[in-house]
């Protein structure tokens, strides 16, 4: 056996085995960072989120996000403003889509994306001052984080459109019936003028000639004449009215102070106000800007408006006629009287030609139709705001001439 | 540090939280909820199992309130399929906390799969130094051998099935964080084991004495160990009393505690790559290279062998030559005594392998704290004699 020599101790060696260094790795440092990069990702989803918010808030329809329970979630800015009771956070689907009904109807769109079905529906809502508001919405259904089906509602505020398209429907509605009018109206015409004409002939013949008048058997004739004389021109009225109606103004177009013409309608009615113990107020503003349009055409719209307005009144009441400049280049004049008022299913009919309230032979329900048009033409509006039993207000909307 | 032997303000001694006493096993599950685990890996193997001892912690463990997944594929020399296997069940069931229970084997797997799943790669990636670079999920080992000492050492040491080697891990971080000992779970260890797994304790004091790096924190735990082996090993093994068994259990306590802080020496260099080459019980191995070895290294710690004797229950006035051949008897007597096997032919090895393993063993970690310098020729040498 070789001689015994001590091991040569390899230090370095040895350091790295048993040293001082050699120990535990410790979790500190491990947690320091795992630490350090949650915060780092709970700061990106801090700023991920906020900019979701931002996405969210910007959007200009309603969103809503519904549990799934049915209850509002989340929200978009816009939500509140368009619903202020309806879509607060936790309140219940059926406060939107069916609040007089506890058990939700198929067609309840939460309900429906509930069940995991896209949906699209329309509805309306009556605001607080009784207008009524259109909506379209589209509901789907999306997941939350514990595999739960939600509800994504998107509601948009289509009220304008909506209502520009009933208005569009009812133009076409009564261009349409103003063209059969007047067709019809000249057809009549004719035979009504021989009619007139003939019996007028028949009528000079009994005056010129003795004989006839005298005979007895023809005693009534000359009475049944003048009654269809009477009627036919009755009728010829009726017939102007509607071709007035229904024809292209041929007014002279020129610059007009709606002040003025107010002033002209009220002379024409004045005395029956007072007959009637009305009384009228004139909120006339100053010098208002004239507008271009036909003079004639527009004091029969101010005397229809004004005359719709002194008849509506039973008794004792009061009109108020105002008019008014606007920003936007327009100047409008308002009827409201303390009348009767429409009832809310009589509204979107009174714009029809032939539509009328009145008794049989007090009016022929074109008044508010050719008011409609002949403001139509003049590139205005006009429309009304009625409580039944309390009064209606008729406003009359005109863009002002461009100098 | 420096050097160890020479320079005593610079030592280091590092254990983990022990817990040591009869019936103790039933804080299996506090000791893993401690840690802040909810969701336990048990390692164990099929000799546990059928003892009743793996039924007995699930029940601790559940009763602690924790979850557990049981994994006892393991076997002796564990390998690192079985390690890789033991990493993705932890994974797949999302446990995060390991509870090793066994012999070294079970708690060599229990550290292998403690690495895979906080580092990856495989356990052939971490030989070497500073391979683990994250920290491993909390570690509870608990062993029901007596000679081990995996449950308090830095150490694991994997089969490598394809080069078949033993793969030596070595770093604190495979230090468990609680070591909890019960040693009535010797009480159903095979005969042989007793006397195997003792004979591994035993040179594990021996070596821890004499390693260069030994200081007066390990000796006092080497010495200990002896002692206790010394009485109760040979009782142990013939009467199987509960107050041997116990001092074993103790002393391999002692001496994990003495090698880790001081490591090993020439049996263990040999040891490994023998193990890895046979999958032969290691603490078989170290009974028939210890007194070849231990007389190797005799004349280089002359000055240690007084204090060694004493520890063996022999006085020698501090006579150094008296010393010497009372420890080699003492040795020779208590291994034989004990039935341990005697000859390296006996286990299986093949005497053609034996200058690839001489080879093997200079590369082993043990053999840099070796007291008395040796090559491939003394180690084929030490090989020979105990063929």
């Amino acid at each position: 056996m070789a001689e015994a020599k001590r091991t040569k101790v390899d230090e370095p060696n040895l350091e790295r085995l048993l040293g001082l260094e050699s120990s535990k790795i410790g979790f500190y440092s491990e947690v320091k960072q795992k630490i350090n990069e949650l915060e780092a990702a709970n700061l990106e989803l801090r700023i991920k989120t906020g900019e979701l918010q931002a996405v969210f808030d910007a959007i200009s329809d309603s969103v809503v996000i519904y549990d799934h329970r049915g209850c509002v979630q989340h929200r978009n800015r816009v939500s509140p403003h368009l619903f202020p009771t309806e879509t607060t956070i936790g309140s219940c689907c059926k406060s939107l889509f069916h609040p007089d009904r506890d058990q939700a109807p198929e067609s309840c769109p939460v309900e429906l994306a509930l069940a995991g079905q896209d949906s699209q529906i329309s509805f309306s809502l009556a605001d607080r001052i009784g207008n009524n508001r259109y909506f379209d919405v589209t509901a789907t259904p999306i997941e939350d984080a514990n595999e739960e089906t939600r509800a994504l509602v998107f509601i948009r505020n289509v009220t304008d459109k909506r209502l520009n398209e009933l208005q569009l429907l009812q133009a076409e509605k009564l261009s349409s019936i103003g063209l059969l009018a007047a067709g019809v109206a000249h057809e009549i015409n004719n035979p009504l003028t021989s009619v007139a004409g003939y019996s007028e002939a028949l009528l000079r013949r009994f005056r010129d000639n003795e004989a006839l008048t005298s005979d007895p058997r023809l005693q009534d004739f000359k009475k049944y004449l003048e009654v269809i004389i009477r009627e036919s021109y009755r009728c010829k009225g009726i017939i102007d009215s509607l071709l007035s109606f229904s024809r292209k103004s041929e007014g002279a177009v020129g610059l007009v102070d709606i002040n003025e013409i107010l002033g002209e309608v009220l002379e024409l009615v004045r005395h029956r106000a007072r007959n009637e113990r009305i009384e009228i107020r004139e909120l006339f503003k100053a010098d208002l800007p004239m507008v271009k349009g036909d003079a004639s055409g527009l004091r029969q719209v101010f005397l229809n408006l004004t005359m719709n307005a002194l008849q509506s009144i039973e008794g004792p009441g009061n009109i108020e006629i105002a008019t008014v400049e606007h920003d936007d280049r327009t100047v409008s004049a308002t009827i409201s009287d303390s009348g009767c008022g429409i009832a809310p299913a009589m509204l979107e009919h009174i714009w029809d030609p032939f539509f009328t309230t009145k008794e049989v032979g007090k009016g022929i329900g074109l008044g508010l139709s050719v008011t409609y048009n002949i403001i139509k033409m003049h590139g205005g509006k006009v429309f009304v705001e009625s409580r039944h039993g309390e009064g209606s207000k008729f406003t009359v909307r005109l863009p002002i001439c461009q100098p | 540090m420096g050097n160890l032997q020479s320079n005593m303000q610079h030592c280091k001694f590092e254990v983990p939280e022990i817990i040591f006493g009869r019936g103790l096993l039933n804080q299996i599950g506090a000791c893993a909820r401690r840690l802040g685990g909810h969701k336990v890996l048990l390692v164990s193997d099929q000799g546990l199992f059928s003892a009743g001892w793996v039924d007995k912690a699930l029940k601790h463990i559940v009763e602690a309130g924790l979850k557990v997944v049981l994994y006892d594929n393991v076997t002796s020399n564990p390998k690192d399929v079985e390690v890789e296997s033991g990493a993705l069940e932890y994974v797949r069931h999302g446990a995060d906390v390991i509870v090793g229970l066994g012999g070294g084997s079970a708690m060599d797997a229990a550290k292998g799969i403690a690495i895979l799943v906080s580092n990856g790669g495989r356990i052939r990636d971490y030989v070497g130094p500073d391979k683990i670079i994250r920290p491993l999920p909390p570690l509870v080992l608990c062993p029901t051998t007596c000679g081990t000492g995996s449950d308090v050492s830095q150490f694991a040491i994997i089969n490598d099935t394809e080069q078949r080697c033993k793969l030596t891990i070595m770093s604190r971080c495979v230090a468990p964080d609680i070591s909890l000992t019960d040693p009535d779970t010797l009480e159903t260890l095979p005969d042989e084991f007793v006397c195997t797994t003792a004979t591994d304790a035993l040179s594990h004091a021996l070596e821890a004495f004499f390693s260069v790096a030994s200081t007066s924190l390990t000796d006092v735990h080497a010495i200990k160990a002896l002692r206790l082996v010394s009485q109760s090993m040979v009782e142990a093994v013939k009467e199987r009393r509960p107050q041997d068994l116990e001092n074993l259990a103790r002393a391999s306590l002692h001496a994990g505690m003495a090698f880790s802080n001081s490591l090993l020496g020439i049996v263990h260099a040999l040891a490994h790559p023998i193990g890895g080459l046979y999958d032969a019980n290691h603490g078989s191995i170290n009974a028939i290279l210890l007194p070849e070895v231990v007389k190797y290294d005799i004349p280089v710690v002359t000055e240690k062998l007084p204090e060694l004797a004493w520890g063996l229950g022999r006085r020698t006035d501090g006579n150094v030559d008296v010393a010497s051949d009372i420890i080699q008897e003492i040795l020779v007597e208590m291994l034989e005594a004990a039935g341990a096997p005697r000859s390296l032919r006996s286990i299986g090895v093949k005497r053609e392998d034996l200058p690839e393993l001489a080879k093997r063993a200079l590369k082993d970690v043990c053999i840099v704290t070796s007291p008395r310098q040796a090559d491939a020729q003394d180690l084929l040498a030490i090989l020979e004699r105990a063929y």
